[in-house]
Parts: structure tokens; sequence; C-alpha cells
């Protein structure tokens, strides 16, 4: 728009002002330009979170038709002491005028968020600086006075602000958000600025881009008070005037204070500071200069060994190591390499602190590589990868290339017993102010959305619950009034509130809730952090974590190491010292030959549950179909379950392609331009990989290797579908270019396969090979040592797609048998008996404190076993709701003879039985009385203890629920899962199952896929949009269903089953099957009475939720 | 005999008044009497929840009199109304 606006916006909140803004950066900077603003701030309540997104949202706009400049600030909260206007907390508006400020106001924030977790809770509390720390910080910052109801108006505490940023940099603020006192306001402000001698800037508090968005701040604000609307009428905005306006709308608010609005404008042209270039930021070894000659030194050390004069590829080997460091040179990435070295080394020195020197585990290296490091020959002979590089074909050009302008990731997993101690270690290394986790932002998602701003809109609780549990999640516009229809009827939409309710959760898609930690992304820096970005303490304690998430610190140009977590390894290395501790075998993981037939023979049946990488229902179902027989195969497996191949076509293209070639050995894949046979071989045709987007725009489109990282970067961001459209006329461009008279059928083609991965993500073949292996082994455990690897895994929980309620059930069919577990004999974690049989540990029992757990065991060892229920109350070792917890959950039954009666009659016992008193002077110990016979109780049916076992284990060895209702069952003409191997393809049949896993990927285009276990076994089960939509519910919520429909066994699904469902229904006890048992155990059992099997069932895996219920 | 009460109404309910405004919309006479000054003005926008939505322009006027009243048109019916406050 040509000509000066009479206004700049100089105060505006985004949504990360947390329930105070509800517009993202890149909103407000497209709005903004649409209306005519040639420069937009954000200025968030004491945080710089949106900061760099909205440098890299003004950038974008520079490009288009609507370009915005970016105004960097905060709205800081001070303490002001006892003043005119009020002791307390007032607000200032800090803007940033140069390099200076943004230092200052970094560590004024820093300064602000310091101990506000420092309560037992850590629940993080209200920031807020002294006046005088501002003060201290006002070089290169401009002071506005602040808001319309928090900002300063007292003289004295203005005077202080003169003195200190002075006539050039305080300006009084003036607002007009159409309230009923500001005119009154506005003029005592003005007053204020003439005795200062400055002059007056307006501003217009800017709360959202939208008016829908205003509504939502309007039930931010409930929630944030706890109260509805309907309540807080008196406390929220009371108009929409907080809603982004156009400069001339908002420069003819100010009537009588023209001044003020051109200040605005005087004063924006000050501000220049751009946070695309330098913050300041190095990292520790970037100004080294020896570091090449000391990183060649760390490889060639490593060389002979890895690369013996024997080796045959070990021309190649030499030649690709001097090629990557003469690349890591040029670069001038070398002490970024050492870098990550020196915390492999600290992994270390943790690691045989955490291990041991003398156990077999101290042979592995702490942890493992992932990502696309792990295709550079450098990273594996610094120990950086376990992968080799050479041998499995690894190319380097997504993890480096010569056209690289930031730094590349290197990831490393951990187990959990080595990353838990080596974060506080590194900042220990580094330095406190110079090491911080990177933050994360979780996002509004429907079900909390539903839940808290209906409850804003006073709508009625139950149905507030059941609209979020049939919800479907975010899948646009207006998925949320679908929702309430299909739940409540499209009768309630009739209702304004539940349309409105519908209006505000869409809006919230997407918007952070609070700051967070990131799992491990760590950024270090060879000076002061927060120089550079705010730090905040995390809710663990020891940690802290800059204001900004993996993005925002990439673009900074942060150094930032993941130091993951991954409980498999830790698994893994459990079974490893398991094996040599039981039968003296020393499994050295990194030589397990990866050519077993029976280990891939096992991935193929598609039936074990406890694979790593291998074991989800889709993964079982492809590999059911490919039959993998190679590594190359498994690596490959690995990346086609990726929503990114998926959504392209490539995992349909590559099984059908596989399957060819199982049944022909003559088969030649087809490619969809020549240029793409040597890219595409390994797959035969299908762009599985995220190295492929890479090498097909390359090979097909002449990308160079910059252009095409920029394009495989565009794909992993937010928003990454529109950055992605940017780059579609390059690529049809360039193919044209490179290949005359290729077809727009084949560039276009050629383009969904690749622009898939913008739209889902996909793996790099090097970090699918690090989880290939990953899976290979634990499969080679499984297969060689499978009671090991079991107690291994249920003590690594939770881990992988199946609850362990599941793994106890599958390794009962297998032969191996867990017990549960018992004060007499369980330790804390799992263990094996002498019988070869899996012993549960008393962490299984739900709610019983780690502390109280050691505190038994430990009487146990010094005091001999347990040898009644008196004599386990008398020792006094626990309180008494804990002895109860573990006479419910059937722990003491080894004191009190098997029996129906056990649990009950523990409980009796222990109702009568005082334990004994922790005291200041030791235990006090009560005496052991005998206690005489117990009453007849009544029994506890089959189905009572089962719901006690998941109420207080979420494990029920035997009888698994199904069982117990197998009769009616069959009566009812349903089928055992394991019968179903019988029936043929195509016959109606009916299965009663628990559901284990329920599944909706965005990918298959509606369809829900349950997973259902019996006493037999598992299936899939096949659930249509028609019949989702119609038991919605149902197949949402409920955990025991009756499914009749079509058994399908084709040889391309790899004789897999699959029930197609025609109709579903619960099938539970509060229907009826079996009777309700109302009898209840005295004391703290109460709450099982009311319960149903549904408020106990074990937990389920939800498509990209995780395990829950 | 017992009497019916009648139902009671919403304490301070807005009530209807006569306002001549000019072409920008601020009051110039209220209830029949020029104003003298419009003290203070305000936007009132609320209830987007409710079948009745709030939508008013708010004005505290001084009246010729010396009278203060504070006097709002509500932007739906586009009638006008007095209101304590």
């Amino acid at each position: 728009m040509p000509g000066t606006p009479p206004y700049v916006e100089l105060h505006a909140h985004s949504a990360y002002s947390c329930l105070d803004g509800t517009s993202l950066p890149h909103e407000l900077i497209a709005r903004a330009g649409e209306l005519g603003h040639t420069a937009f701030p954000i200025t968030d309540h004491d945080s710089l979170a949106g900061a760099m997104e909205l440098a890299m949202a003004a950038r974008e706009s520079s490009d288009g038709d609507n370009p915005v400049r970016a105004i960097f600030g905060a709205e800081v909260t001070v303490e002001v002491g006892a003043v005119a206007q009020g002791s307390g907390q007032r607000h200032l508006t800090l803007l940033v005028r140069d390099g200076a400020g943004w230092r200052n106001l970094c560590r004024l924030l820093t300064r602000a968020h310091a101990g506000t977790r420092d309560t037992v809770s850590r629940r993080a509390g209200q920031p807020s600086v002294a006046l005088e720390t501002v003060l201290e910080h006002a070089e290169g910052l401009v002071c506005l006075t602040g808001c319309h109801q928090h900002g300063v108006e007292d003289e004295p505490t203005a005077r202080r602000l003169l003195d200190a940023f002075g006539p050039d940099r305080l300006r009084v603020e003036l607002q007009r958000p159409y309230a009923r006192e500001d005119k009154r306001r506005n003029r005592a402000r003005e007053r204020l600025a003439r005795r200062l001698g400055v002059p007056t800037v307006a501003t217009g508090d800017v709360h959202a881009h939208t008016k829908i968005g205003a509504r939502l701040q309007d039930a931010f604000v409930a929630l944030a008070l706890g109260e509805t609307l309907d309540g807080t009428e008196s406390k929220r905005r009371a108009n929409n005037t907080h809603v982004l306006a156009t400069p001339a709308g908002m420069a003819a608010r100010f009537e009588g204070y023209e001044g003020a609005a051109a200040e605005s404008v005087r004063l924006a042209e000050t501000l220049t500071v751009d946070l695309g270039g330098d913050l300041g930021y190095r990292y520790p070894g970037s100004d080294d200069e020896g570091a090449t000659r000391r990183l060649a030194g760390i490889c060639q050390a490593e060389f002979a060994r890895r690369y013996p004069a024997s080796y045959a590829r070990r021309e190649e080997a030499t030649s690709r190591l001097e090629a990557e460091l003469a690349l890591i040179d040029t670069l001038g990435f070398s002490g970024f390499f050492n870098l990550h070295h020196e915390f492999l080394q600290l992994a270390r020195e943790v690691a045989i602190e955490v291990r041991g020197p003398d156990t077999v585990r101290a042979l592995l290296e702490p942890g493992r590589g992932r990502g696309s490091s792990v295709s550079s020959i450098v990273c594996y002979l610094a120990g950086l990868s376990h992968i080799d590089p050479i041998e499995n074909e690894l190319a380097i050009g997504r993890f480096l290339h010569s056209e690289l302008t930031s730094l590349p990731d290197i990831d490393i997993d951990f187990p959990r017993d080595i990353r838990d101690p080596l974060l506080p270690r590194i900042a220990e290394h580094f330095g406190a102010d110079r090491a911080a986790l990177v933050a994360m932002f979780p996002t509004y998602r429907p079900r909390s959305a539903i839940r808290e701003l209906g409850k804003a809109l006073g709508l009625p609780a139950a149905d507030l619950d059941r609209v979020a549990k049939a919800c479907e999640g975010w899948g646009g516009q207006g998925t949320v009034m679908q929702d309430i229809s299909a739940v409540l009827g499209a009768q309630r939409l009739e209702n304004k509130r539940w349309r409105r309710l519908a209006e505000v959760a869409d809006a919230a898609q997407g918007l952070p809730r609070h700051l967070a930690q990131h799992p491990g992304g760590m950024v270090v820096a060879n000076g002061a952090l927060s120089d550079c970005c705010p730090i905040v303490p995390s809710r663990t304690p020891g940690r802290q974590m800059i204001m900004w998430d993996k993005d925002s610190a990439s673009d900074a140009g942060f150094l930032k190491i993941d130091c993951l977590s991954l409980p498999t390894i830790g698994a893994v290395e459990r079974c490893v010292e398991l094996v040599q501790k039981r039968r003296g075998v020393r499994i050295d993981v990194g030589r397990i030959p990866l050519d077993d037939p029976d280990v891939y023979d096992a991935i193929g049946t598609g039936k074990r549950l406890a694979l790593f990488g291998f074991s989800s229902r889709a993964q079982q179902a492809y590999a059911q179909m490919t039959k993998p027989r190679t590594f190359a195969h498994l690596v490959i497996q690995d990346a086609i379950v990726r929503p990114g191949a998926n959504g392209s076509g490539a995992t349909r293209a590559y099984i059908d392609a596989r399957q060819e070639q199982l049944h022909n050995p003559n088969f030649q894949p087809t490619y969809l331009h020549p240029s793409l046979k040597e890219v595409l071989k390994e797959t035969l045709g299908a762009v599985v990989f995220q190295d492929h987007v890479l090498e097909v725009s390359t090979a097909l489109a002449g990308f160079s290797p910059g252009q095409a990282e920029s394009l495989r970067r565009a794909m992993s961001r937010k928003r990454s579908t529109e950055a992605m459209d940017a780059y579609y006329r390059q690529f049809v461009d360039g193919a044209r270019a490179t290949h005359p008279g290729i077809s727009q059928t084949v560039i276009d083609r050629a383009w969904k396969s690749v622009y898939g991965f913008a739209e889902g993500y996909g793996f790099p073949k090097a970090h699918a090979c690090s989880w290939a292996l990953l899976g290979y082994h634990s499969g080679w455990l499984d297969l060689y040592y499978p009671t090991e690897y079991l107690v291994s895994l249920l003590n690594e929980q939770p881990l992988g797609f199946y609850a362990p309620d599941s793994l106890i059930h599958d390794a009962g069919h297998r032969g191996i048998k867990t017990l549960p577990p018992d004060v007499v004999h369980s330790d804390l974690e799992c263990t094996l008996t002498d019988g070869d049989s899996i012993r549960l540990g008393l962490c299984y029992i739900k709610g019983l404190p780690e502390e109280d757990i050691q505190l038994l065991l430990s009487s146990r060892e010094t005091d001999g076993p347990y040898r009644t229920l008196e004599d386990l109350a008398a020792r006094g070792a626990v309180s008494h709701p804990v002895l109860a917890a573990l006479a419910w959950s059937g722990a003491c039954d080894s004191l009190i003879g098997p029996g129906e009666q056990a649990r009950r009659s523990a409980l009796w016992l222990l109702g009568i039985t005082r334990p004994a008193k922790r005291g200041k002077g030791g235990d006090q110990l009560a005496l052991e009385l005998a206690l005489g016979e117990v009453p007849q109780l009544p029994a506890l049916s089959a189905w009572e203890a089962m719901l006690a076992d998941y109420e207080t284990k979420e494990v029920s060895i035997d009888p698994h629920p199904i069982g117990l209702l197998r009769e009616q069952l069959t009566g009812a003409g349903a089928s055992s899962i394991a019968g179903l191997a019988e029936i043929a393809h195509g016959r109606r049949v009916k299965v009663g199952g628990l559901v284990v896993a329920r599944q909706r990927p965005e990918t298959a285009r509606g369809i829900t896929f349950l997973l259902l276990e019996d006493e037999t076994g598992l299936v899939n089960t096949v659930v249509s949009v028609k019949l989702y939509e119609k038991e919605r519910l149902v197949v949402r919520g409920r955990a025991l269903l009756l499914v009749e429909g079509e058994l399908q066994r084709r040889e391309r699904d790899g004789g897999a089953v699959n029930l197609v469902a025609a109709t579903i229904q619960p099938l539970s006890d509060e229907d009826g099957t079996p009777a309700r048992v109302k009898r209840l155990p005295a004391g703290e059992q109460t709450s099982l009475g009311g319960d149903d099997f549904g408020t106990v069932a074990p937990a389920v895996m939800r498509f990209a939720a995780g395990r829950r219920r | 005999m017992r009497r019916h009460l009648a139902a009671p109404g919403p304490m301070n309910a807005p009530q209807p008044i006569g306002v001549q405004a000019s072409a920008r919309g601020r009051p110039i006479v209220v209830d029949g009497e020029p104003v003298e000054t419009v003290n203070n003005d305000w936007l009132g926008e609320d209830w987007w929840w409710r079948e009745v939505e709030l939508h008013r322009r708010y004005y505290e006027v001084i009246t010729i009199s010396g009278r203060r009243v504070v006097v709002f048109r509500d932007l739906l019916s586009d009638r006008w109304f007095s209101q304590r406050m």
C-alpha cells in the first residue's frame, strides 16, 4: 500500500501470551499486511516466545504484496513497590531498538522468570522484575508506560523511568479501548506526559486478528479465572476493539490526540533491530582453529579398527572419510562435530557411573545415533553413530552438502537411566548460564478444547464429556460442529452456545497452551545464552529451557543437540545383562549377525508384539505382505509405515512391487522416469525415504543440493504445505529444463510423490537404518531369549505399542508363565524365578510409592521373609493404606493361603491389625497379635477378581475378561480369535474382544482400525466410516466389544486375517453380561462398586497419541 | 386476602428514552433537554453466546440543566435507552 500510514501498532499480543491472545505470529503479520500496516510488533506478556516466528513471518512477507516489518518487544510485569497508585505490579511495554536492547530484554525476562517455579509443585508462577532491574537494563530499549489497565500512571515511578530511558526513549502510552474510563485516563496520561516533557504515543493492545479470535479471547479469560463467560462480564474486555484494525481506523480512534498517533509512526522508525541478523550466539569450539585437525585425529584413531586392511571396501571408506572431513572443514563445522564428541565423552562418564565398570553393559556405547547424521562416516568413527554408512550404502547428502547454510542435527538416543543424569551433567560441564533445553509448546487438543471452552460457555459437563470422548481430532474447520451433531443430534446446534463452542474450539486449534520442555533438545553456547534468548526454569528440578522451540532455535542459528531417551535401548541392555547373569552368555549386540533367517521369519509372521518398530498394527500387516528377508528390506519396512510415504502412495507402490518380486524372480520394477531408476532402484521405484525427495528433485528437476535441501526443510516445518507450494513452480521449470519433452503428467506425479512428505513426516534412510537395527536386535533377543527380553520390557515401561497386559497374554500363548506381584517373593521390579517364570514386581501395584516398596524389601532383607499377614503389619514398614492396596491386589495371598476368599480375608485381618507407627526414634513395632479366625466372607467371583487385578495393576494375568464371557459369547454364536484361522475367507463371523488399540490415521481416509484381543489372540478389525459414524461412542469409548462382520484373508495381505465389521455393540458387565456383583469388600475398596469394566480397562494405543484409556 | 406479587424484573433495567443524535451518532438532545457536553463514550459488545447479543454504544452526557445521564443506542434495534450507572 503506497504512502506512510497514519499509525503504526506498537502493542500487540500473540497466542504466546498464553490465555491472553489468540493469534499466531504469522496470522498477525498476514492480516496486518492486508489491512495496510507496514510494521507490526508482538509484545507478549513477559515473553519473547513468538519473536522468532514473527521475524520469519515478516521476512516471508517481504516477498509478497503486503510486506510488513517486525517490531520486537514484550509487556513486562514490574514490581513498582509502594507508589502513589498503589503498591504492586504494573506493566511496561518495552520495545527493542537495537542489539543492546535485545540482549537487555532477554536478560530482563530471564530475571523475571527466575524463581517462578521455586515451589514444591513447581508450577509456573507469575513472572515479574523489580523496577530497579528494568532501570539497570534500559540501554537499547524504548519504554512505553503500559497498557490501559495496568500501566504506570504515577509521577514518581514515571520520573524514575525518565531518568533511566531519557526523553528520547520514554513515551506515555495512550490506548482507546472504548471502555468507560479511557477518556479520563488518557486526559490524565497526557497531563503526565506534559509534566515529564515527553510525547504521548498511541497503541492498540491487539489481542486477536479476527472477530472469532476475540470471542476465543473472552473464553480464555473465563478459563484463566476458572469461571464462565456469564460470570466474568466485568472482568473481560467490554468489546472487540482489541481486534486488529486498519492504521487509519486506529488513528481515527485517537481524536484529540493526533500527535500520539503520529508519534507511533516516528517511534517505529527507530525500532530497527532484525532478529534474522547475528544475535551474537556462538557454540563452544566454533572459534577453535585446530578443530579440523582434532576431528581428523578422532576419526583416524578409530578408522583402523573399523576398517582393517583386510576390509574389501577400505579404499572406499578412506575416500569417503577424506571427502567428508574436507566438506566439514569447508563448511566450518569441525568444532560442531568435536562438540558432539565432547557430549559423547560426558555420556560415557555417566554410563560408567550408571552401569558400573564390570557389567556386560559396559561393553556398549552409551547411546545410539539416530536421524540423518547416521549416514556420516565421521559420526560413525567419532562414536556418534553405530551404523556403518559404507556397509549400509548411506549417502551423505541428506545430512551434509556444500550449500548447507545452517548447522545440521546430530541426534543420539540414550537409555533412560543414562539420559536423565546426562542432561544436568551437560549443564554442569558447560556452565548453567550457557546450556539450556529447547522449549516446546503443547497446543490445544480437541478434547481439552471442547471440555474447557464448553465449561466456560456454561454447557452441561456430561454432554461435553460425551462430545469430547467421541471427537475425532482436528480435521479442519467445522469438525467440532460435526462431532456435536453426531453425538448429541443436529438439533443441539439450534442452541447458540453449542454453535459458538464449535466456532471457538475450531479457532483454538494449534494455539500454544503453555511453555514446556523439549524431551532432550539442548542448546549450548560459548557465552551467556540469556543474552540471546530468555531462559526460564523447567518443571523438572535442576533443568532450565530457552523460551524458543526447535524451529525458532534453528532460525536463530542455535546449535541444538538432541539427547533423547529411547526406552527400548534400555530394554535391550537390561536383557543382555540378564542373559549374562542367568546363562553366563555374553552377548555383544554389535556383533549379532544380521542375516539370521529365523529372525526374518519371526518378523514376517506379523505376530510378534515386542519388536521395536515392527509390532504396530500397520507394521505387522506390512511385514506379512512383504516378507522382509534382508536388513535392507527391514530399513524400507521401517520407512513405509510413516505418513509421508503413506500419503504419497509410496507404501502401496512398494508393497505391490515387493509382492510381485516375491512371486516373480524376474520381476523388473517400473520407474516414473528413466532418470529415477538409479535413485529408486532399492525401493522398487517407490519414493520411500526423505533422501528420495532430495534425489528425485535433483535427478528429475535438476535442483542443486542447496535447493533440494531447502525443499526438504520446507517439508518438515509448521505450515509445510504452504511452504512447499512455493517450490512447485521451480520443480516444474527445473524438470522441463533438465529433461526437454518430459510430460506434465510425469512431473506432477513426481511432485505428488515428494509432496506427501510435506503432509506427513517421513524417515531419512539413515534414521530408518538406525531404527531397523534396533528392531532387528529386539527381534533377535525376543526369538532366542524371550523370557529375559519380556522381563526387560516389563521393567522399562512405558514403551512400545502394547500395554504390559497384552505382552503378558501374548507371552502366555508362547508358553511363558507370569506370576502376580507377591509381598513375599517380588522385588521392586519384575524378576525371573528359578522355574523360568516371570514374577511381576511390586512396582506394578498402582499407588504404591517406591519409597514404601523399598521399606518393605528392606524389612524382608533384614528380618527375614514375611511369615503371616500379622507379621507384615506388625513390622510397620508401610502405612495401612499401602497394606490394604497390597491385599486387594492379591500380593498378600501367599500369606493367607489361596482361595476365593483370600483378598477379602486379608482386608479383614488388616482392618483389625494395628500397624506399627513410625516415630522420631525409629519404628515402634506393634505386637504381633493372634487374630483368630476370619469369619466366612463372600467369595470373590472370577469377574470381581479380574476387575480388582485391572484396578490395582492394570494387568490381569489370568483369566482374560473375554475368557470369562466365553460361555455367553459361544451361546451368541461368536468364535474365538484363534478359531478364525479355521474359517474361510468371506464368511460372516462374530468375535468378542478387548480393545487394545484404536487408530484412525489421517492417511486411511476415515477408516478406523481396532485391534481386538481375547484369551486366544489378536485380530485386526476394520470399521467403515459409515459404521463409525453410527456407533461412534461405542467404537471410541467402550473397552469390550462384540463385532460381527466379514472375515478376510487375502493372499495379497500375506494371509493376514482381518475382520471387516458390519455391526459393533458393547460387551461388558454393565450391559448385563455377566450380572453385577454388588457385594463389596470393606474399607477403601468401595470405589469398585460403581465401576464398570471400562473404568479399570488397560490402556489403549491411539494413533499418534500413545497409550491411554 | 393474599395478593399475587408480580415477578421481580431485572434490577436497573434499561429504560427507553428519547434521544436526538448528530450525524456522527452523538446525542444532542436527551429526554427533551439539549446536551451540554458528552463526558464519555464507550462501546459494549458481549453475550455472543446468547440468543440475543449485546451491541451498545454508550454516552455519558451532561444536559444544560446539569443532569448527568447515561444513554445508549442499541445497535441491533437502533433504539435509545437510559441506564443508571
